[in-house]
């Protein structure tokens, strides 16, 4: 009897950690049009359509497209030239520049000498059947934000106010302005559609606004 | 024989846990599909094989129920937006494959330790 019940004791703590462990899990969670996708900083960048291969060296042309997924050969494409997805680190298209992440690219969205901010987007269409047997399907754009210190280094998932103050915590002016309530942060927001952006700009400015 | 529970322990949770973290946190040239789910399924299958290992494979279907409950409330609640994250219905199909194959494969588990769990049944 004893000994079951040390079971179901280890079975509520096994239930508990599972909870716990998903509850205190990172998840990348700012929302679609927290931030300004077309930022005037990478607007005022160089201009032009140019693959970046791993070593540094810019292959240009005037049409860029790439394709990967289970099916797909994973490659990018210049104009006529095809190069492996993992040969190639980046790629500019007009004034928008996109990284490499994983077998995909993921937009820039600031860019700065200190710190750069990337964007993911995610189609993602859910369906679920009510007991009247209806079925009903949910489409939404899924955003998941990432920050990478200094041009190569690696990219480190961002996911809201305490991920900002860790990357920025040695620009007292910027944590500042990271250092809101959720409320406070959607009314900064509301007033100023660039407020996200403009805390990763005024890091990137030697933290001057 | 605790050397038994020890490799069940270590092939069945330990494992799969460590290779579910290697994959979400290092392997940055995987599909984005595997990079997202591969790691979910690990885990859920760590963690109903824990419940089949404290109840010495003996299929314990009201813990499992709690478990396999727990797990899709969790997608549930961050559907409706009471926790944060993203609810996706492909999370919980991850979730009943895992669970169906641990359970699936706790007979051979239970045979293959089976000097162990015939020696600890004792209620």
């Amino acid at each position: 009897m004893q000994h079951k019940s040390l079971k179901n004791t280890l079975s509520a703590c096994t239930v508990a950690l599972f909870i716990l462990l998903a509850l205190g899990s990172k998840v990348n969670r700012i929302h679609y049009g927290a931030f300004q996708y077309s930022s005037s900083k990478e607007d005022r960048a160089e201009d032009g359509h140019y693959l970046v291969k791993n070593d540094g060296e810019k292959i240009h042309g005037d049409k860029i497209s790439w394709k990967s997924g289970l099916l797909a050969k994973d490659q990018i494409k210049v104009d006529e030239q095809k190069f492996k997805i993992t040969e190639v680190k980046g790629y500019r298209s007009g004034n928008t520049y996109y990284i490499r992440k994983g077998n995909e690219y993921i937009k820039r969205i600031v860019h700065g000498p200190r710190i750069n901010l990337y964007v993911e987007f995610t189609e993602v269409t859910t369906t679920s059947t009510t007991n009247t047997g209806f079925t009903r399907t949910r489409s939404y754009t899924r955003t998941d934000h990432y920050a990478q210190k200094g041009e190569d280094g690696p990219l480190l998932p961002c996911a809201g106010q305490s991920d900002f103050k860790k990357l920025m915590e040695d620009c007292p002016l910027a944590v500042e302005m990271a250092d809101l309530s959720n409320k406070q942060m959607r009314k900064a927001i509301k007033k100023n559609p660039n407020y996200l952006n403009s805390i990763f700009e005024v890091y990137n400015n030697g933290c001057k606004e | 024989m605790k050397l038994f529970k020890t490799k069940d322990v270590f092939l069945n949770i330990a494992l799969p846990v460590l290779a579910g973290a290697i994959i979400y946190l290092l392997a940055a040239d995987v599909s984005p599909f595997i990079k997202n789910y591969f790691p979910d399924a690990l885990w859920a299958y760590a963690f109903a094989s824990s419940i089949l290992i404290i109840w010495h494979r003996e299929v314990n279907v009201a813990w499992l129920a709690v478990m396999f409950v727990a797990a899709v409330g969790f997608e549930i609640f961050q559907y409706k937006h009471i926790v944060p994250g993203t609810g996706d219905w492909w999370d919980i199909a991850v979730y009943s494959l895992s669970f169906s194959g641990a359970v699936f494969l706790n007979q051979y588990f239970k045979h293959t330790f089976q000097k162990h769990y015939s020696c600890n049944t004792n209620p």
